[in-house]
């Protein structure tokens, strides 16, 4: 029972294609890994999905509607009421503080300051950053910023969470305690997350790999 | 494998910096810092060309007020060569002064008759006009030439017959003339001429503090936004910068090397943007010829920046470049790898910069309490004030970022997220932000006091008779001289058939050359004295003590008439001052030194000459045709009518004078209301310029929010809430930083004005008008800013590698 | 990494006398650990005995290296198998998974599908390894980290075989002698 399905997507950027038919299956509260070569389009393949990037062949659909029919902010608000995002390099708004990062995409789905506030609190306090709820982005280090992310991400209760490299500026140490918290977090809340690594220990968090190699998806 | 060179060649390694001495190291640097700027492609080049744009338009500016001293200096000398040197003794040469209105200009000129050749000429001019003939300036003849002008020509009482040479102006479109005349050793006002050159208006003390005031607020309110203007130009896109100097560092280079190599980058642009704007300054200087600023035109020759002045300049412009870069870039110096943490800025103190302003204004309070020090022109008194002006006004630029920083603080976290995020913005990017502010809030502070200044000396200009001519009041008019049959009753009848005017109340004089002979007036006036009634048309009066030789003659000086039998005799001096009182006619006392003083109104109308007072027909059955007359007409005053009455007298008289009527040209366009436009023009150009900072202080932030916006675009952040954010970030700097600058602007002005004593006026809709425009400033720079921030949304923007 | 295996494969890719398959094997496989000739012998008599193996042709003189040995169907069918059947995964198991890239590619079988097929066995085990130690105790966690990270280093030499195959395929190909046999000579 698939949530998310990408078909056969293209996408070129000038003349190099980095998808070439690439295809993905998601059903609800999976994990699944994107591996392949650095500079293969795995973040491509992300961007499609989640409809941030829009392919030039081939279809997305998530509960059963193709995101091609919305309109970008209709996509917009997708993204803000059903996806989660966390980036390789945090992405946190440096002069927001921990807790109204995570608190954002709540105050911008609407809910009311003191609510978002909680529950962001709740999540800081779950990934274990609890305490630097009034730091900003700028005075934390590159693990808890991540960590930070994951809140971010996971706030708002999505159904998917995209995580494009979550590990890939951490050492070892930091990234097994993110992608630990993630992958836990995903078995509480049911979310799916797609999760785009080159690295095999993160992918071994996953239920399934997807190999993205010449712009072809492979599944092992 | 790569093949080993064959042996025998010897590859020498480059030479590395060691052999360089210190100094030879450095110009290295700077022309390394050089290269990078000519040869760095596409951005560095927008980079330098836009730092080059924005000093060269700073360069025109300054060079231009670099000029200011020496077209003051010329204004003032040729000003002087065309004043009037007045004699207290007689001369060959008889002047008087003479203004005409015609099409919203006040056009001043100057009556003369010469008694003899060989008299001294008014600059410009190489033949004194004669009689009817009138030499004008260029800019007149123009006027005169075009369609519709010979009534001009009528008004100014004459036909061109010559020009003035431009050694005779002030400025180019300067409107002034000659008329040649015959008779003006009989009226009011003439003196005779000693030469030309004489000292102009002294200005009263007051207006000699105004002014000195003027140019202080002027120098500092105006220009520091020239040279913040410069600061931001250079500043623009360091992010880049910044990155290839943290590479530069990463590599070796110490921190004063990488000082210079910044500043080497900088100067191409800064060099560059120099040459153009002495370029264009050169190239535009011919055009100021032709501009008028109201009544006040300026000769390009005297456009010369004094050589002080332009040294100044080209050393400061750079220096000032090399600052902004060396400051903009101290944190990349530091810490190239941005691996400290970035903390919040420590929270700025208040105490200083309430300091500052304090000071500032407590300089000012001696020169509030003691009325004469800066009217005495003494120069420690005006340095006093320099000095507590600049100190206001930079207080203004040193409050104001501590308010907004103060504000954002308290303004916490209630509110949409569009208010979070502009308002943690602000916080965040406090040095920028606190500069662009500081100098619009000293640029408004400024403009502000200056418009208090102005309306207080505009006040200066109100005669306080004309202010009191409200309803129906009379006019005077003076200097006209007719002659022949019918003449006066012609004049009488004209002036009376203007709109709203009454009878007029005539006293004149009968002529011999320039000796009274009788005292004339109509029965009209004569019948308000009792003793002079019954006035009969052709009644004549002699003075009781007046001595008749054989035959009824009476002698005045060389002339003689001869009266009739029978004429009545009485106290006739007091009759003819209690005429004057009556009629408020003679009350015309000027006696300054453009007026000339020695030759006082000798129409005997209170003087000891007349011993005969007649009527019109009297004087005429008499053969006394010449009449110099003043008269007194009753007027109600609706504004437009003013003109009429202007032109009605010009064409009865050329050189008749309305002694105590409104300009007809309106108050608007006096000089100091000018300069007021003048100002708010300045003003608002300044806050343009500074709009600008604004902007460019957006971009560079947008540009360093880069990967957060592409985060939050991701996240489905609504484009709405990220452009508000903007709206409110912009909107918060420019109205506190207004709103501030407006308070203490008004506290400035408000002390300037007791400085030099003036009343206090306040121009509401000129102050609302710069808040207003400060305000509406919002939208376009917001507006401006919004497709970089739709570049920043883009997926694009995601793309770190 | 079995010795067998690899012969069997060699002799696939062709028949060849007894010493010409020590020089082949000490080529590919022995630069530090050349394989002694009694070793060989004892293996060829192996995979002859299993029918792996038959004797080609007989040069006349005396002695075990005169015979050439060539594969049978039997012996390709168990190279075949061998190549498609991935290796139990576990530490140090590059010099295998070498033999097993090399043999594929001098054999003429498709490479990349023996490291895809490996690399699938590989994720399983970490996955079920990342499983354990989140629900294990410390020991445990010290224990699996252990193993996935000696995993994770096979997984990327796979990865970097993987995209160096086409290089390594023509390198075999044109030259048709294994890399270093120039410094054998």
């Amino acid at each position: 029972m698939s949530m998310l399905t990408c078909l056969e997507l293209e996408k070129r950027f000038g003349r190099t294609p980095a998808l070439a038919g690439a295809s993905l299956e998601i059903a609800p509260g999976e994990i699944i890994a994107v591996t392949g070569p650095s500079g293969s389009g795995k973040s491509t393949l992300l961007y499609c999905a989640a409809g941030i990037l829009t392919p030039d062949a081939g279809k997305v659909v998530f509960d059963g509607q193709s995101l091609d029919r919305l309109s970008d902010s209709r996509r917009g608000a997708l993204r803000r009421e059903q996806f989660g995002f966390i980036f390789q390099f945090g992405r946190l708004v440096p002069e927001l503080s921990c807790a109204e990062n995570v608190a954002l995409p709540l105050r911008l789905a609407g809910a009311r300051r003191q609510d978002a506030k909680r529950r962001a609190l709740e999540w800081l306090d779950y990934l274990e950053v609890g305490e630097l709820a009034d730091s900003t982005p700028g005075e934390i280090s590159g693990g808890e910023g991540q960590r930070v992310a994951v809140a971010r991400a996971l706030v708002g209760d999505p159904r998917v969470v995209f995580a494009d490299e979550p590990t890939g500026a951490l050492d070892s140490i930091n990234g097994e305690h993110v992608m630990r918290l993630l992958s836990e977090a995903s078995r509480n809340t049911g979310a799916a997350v797609v999760l785009v690594t080159h690295e095999a220990r993160v992918a071994a968090y996953a239920d399934r790999e997807v190999v993205l190699r010449d712009g072809h998806t492979r599944e092992l | 494998m790569p093949t080993t060179p064959a042996a025998g060649t010897q590859r020498t390694a480059p030479r590395g910096r060691a052999h360089l001495t210190p100094a030879g190291r450095s110009l290295s640097d700077l022309r390394l810092g050089a290269q990078l700027a000519l040869r760095g492609g596409g951005e560095v080049w927008v980079r330098s060309a836009l730092t080059a744009a924005g000093v060269a338009l700073a360069m025109i500016v300054l060079l231009l007020g670099a000029a200011v001293p020496h077209i003051v200096a010329a204004h003032y000398q040729r000003d002087q060569a065309q004043s009037v040197n007045w004699s207290t003794s007689p001369q060959h040469l008889l002047g008087m002064q003479v203004t005409t209105y015609y099409d919203g200009h006040e056009i001043g000129g100057l009556a003369l008759q010469a008694t003899q050749a060989g008299t001294p000429l008014p600059p410009g001019v190489d033949k004194l006009p004669t009689t009817g003939e009138l030499a004008v300036s260029p800019a007149l003849k123009q006027m005169i030439e075009e369609p519709g002008g010979r009534r001009l020509a009528q008004l100014l009482g004459g036909r061109v017959s010559g020009e003035i040479g431009g050694a005779g102006l002030t400025g180019p479109r300067q409107l002034i003339y000659y008329l040649g005349a015959s008779d003006l050793a009989l009226r009011p006002g003439a003196g005779p001429i000693a030469g030309f050159h004489g000292s102009p208006d002294v200005l009263t003390s007051a207006q000699n503090s105004i002014i000195t005031v003027l140019e202080i607020v002027l120098a500092v309110g105006l220009l520091t936004p020239i040279g913040q203007f410069i600061v931001t130009a250079s500043r623009f896109g360091s992010e880049r910068r910044n990155e290839r100097l943290a590479a530069i560092r990463l590599l070796g280079a110490d921190r004063s090397a990488s000082a210079r190599i910044a500043t080497g980058e900088t100067l191409p642009g800064v060099f560059a943007g120099m040459a153009l704007g002495a370029l264009l300054f050169l190239a535009l200087r011919p055009l100021i010829g032709h501009v008028e600023l109201f009544g006040l035109s300026v000769f390009t020759g005297d456009v010369r920046p004094s050589a002080a002045l332009v040294l100044l300049v080209v050393v400061l412009v750079p220096l000032i470049c090399t600052l902004s870069t060396l400051m903009a870039m101290r944190r990349v110096v530091y810490d190239p790898l941005a691996a400290t943490r970035r903390s919040v800025p420590s929270r700025r103190r208040l105490a200083w910069r309430l300091v500052i302003l304090a000071v500032g204004f407590l300089l000012l309070t001696p020169l509030i309490l003691h009325r004469s020090y800066l009217d005495d022109g003494s120069v420690a008194a005006e340095l006093v004030v320099a000095l507590g002006v600049i100190l206001v006004l930079l207080g203004v630029a040193a409050l104001t970022p501590w308010a907004v920083e103060a504000f954002v603080a308290r303004a916490g976290s209630k509110g949409s997220p569009s208010w979070l995020l502009a308002v943690r913005s602000l916080r965040r990017a406090q040095a920028t932000v606190g500069r662009v502010i500081a100098t619009i809030a000293l640029a408004v502070a400024g403009a502000v006091a200056l418009q208090l200044v102005f309306a207080s000396a505009g006040s200066y200009d109100e005669n306080p008779a004309t202010t009191a001519l409200v309803g129906n009041q009379s006019v005077n008019i003076s200097s006209i001289v007719v002659s022949g049959p019918g003449a006066l009753a012609r004049v009488s009848r004209r002036l009376a058939t203007l709109p709203g005017a009454g009878q007029p109340r005539i006293l004149g004089a009968a002529m011999a050359g320039s000796r009274v002979l009788a005292g004339v007036a109509p029965c009209s006036t004569l019948a308000r004295i009792r003793a002079l009634r019954p006035c009969r048309p052709d009644s004549i009066y002699l003075a009781a003590d007046a001595q008749l030789s054989a035959g009824g003659r009476l002698h005045v000086g060389t002339d003689t008439i001869k009266l009739p039998a029978g004429v009545r005799r009485l106290q006739l001096g007091s009759a003819l001052s209690s005429l004057q009182n009556r009629l408020g006619v003679g009350g015309v006392e000027t006696c300054s030194t453009t007026e000339g003083c020695g030759r006082q109104s000798q129409f005997g109308l209170g003087g000891e000459e007349a011993k005969l007072l007649l009527t019109p027909a009297a004087a005429q059955r008499l053969g006394l045709h010449t009449l110099a007359v003043q008269l007194s007409l009753p007027f109600s005053v609706p504004p437009g009518n003013w003109m009429r009455l202007h032109d009605a007298v010009a064409l009865i008289d050329p050189v008749a004078r309305v002694e105590n009527g409104i300009s007809p040209v309106s108050s608007e366009s006096s000089e100091l209301h000018t300069l007021n436009n003048l100002l708010l023009a300045g003003a608002l150009l300044v806050l343009v310029v500074l709009a600008a900072g604004v902007l460019v202080a957006n971009a560079d932030q947008l540009r360093e929010r880069r990967a957060a916006i592409a985060g939050l675009a991701a996240l489905g952040t609504p484009r709405r809430v990220l452009a508000g954010s903007l709206i409110w970030q912009t909107a918060i700097q420019l109205v506190l930083g207004t709103l501030i600058a407006i308070a203490i602007g008004l506290g400035l002005g408000a002390a300037l004005v007791a400085v030099i004593h003036g009343p206090l006026r306040i121009d509401v809709a000129a102050i609302a008008a710069l808040a207003g425009a400060a305000i509406a400033l919002v939208v376009p720079v917001t507006l401006a800013s919004l497709p970089l921030l739709a570049r920043q949304m883009r997926p694009s923007a995601l793309r770190t590698e | 990494m079995s010795v067998t295996k690899t012969f069997l494969g060699l002799l696939e890719h062709g028949a060849s006398y007894g010493y010409d398959l020590k020089r082949e094997y000490d080529a590919y496989f022995g630069t530090e650990k050349p394989v002694a000739y009694g070793q060989v012998y004892a293996t060829l008599a192996r995979l002859l005995k299993s029918g792996l193996v038959e004797i080609d042709s007989v040069e006349p003189g005396a002695g075990p290296e005169r015979k050439r040995y060539a594969i049978t169907d039997a012996g390709v069918a168990d190279v075949e198998q061998w190549l498609a059947e991935p290796e139990a995964p576990e530490p140090y198991l590059q010099s295998t998974l070498y033999a097993k890239v090399v043999l594929a590619l001098l054999t003429g079988r498709p490479a990349a599908a023996l490291l895809d097929t490996q690399r699938t066995a590989h994720m399983r085990v970490m996955r079920e390894l990342t499983r354990r130690k989140q629900t294990g105790d410390l020991a445990d966690q010290l224990i699996c980290d252990h193993a996935l990270f000696h995993l994770e280093a096979d997984l990327r030499w796979l990865e970097l075989t993987t995209s160096r195959l086409a290089q390594l395929a023509a390198l075999i190909k044109d030259q048709g002698t294994a890399p270093g046999d120039d410094e054998q000579r």
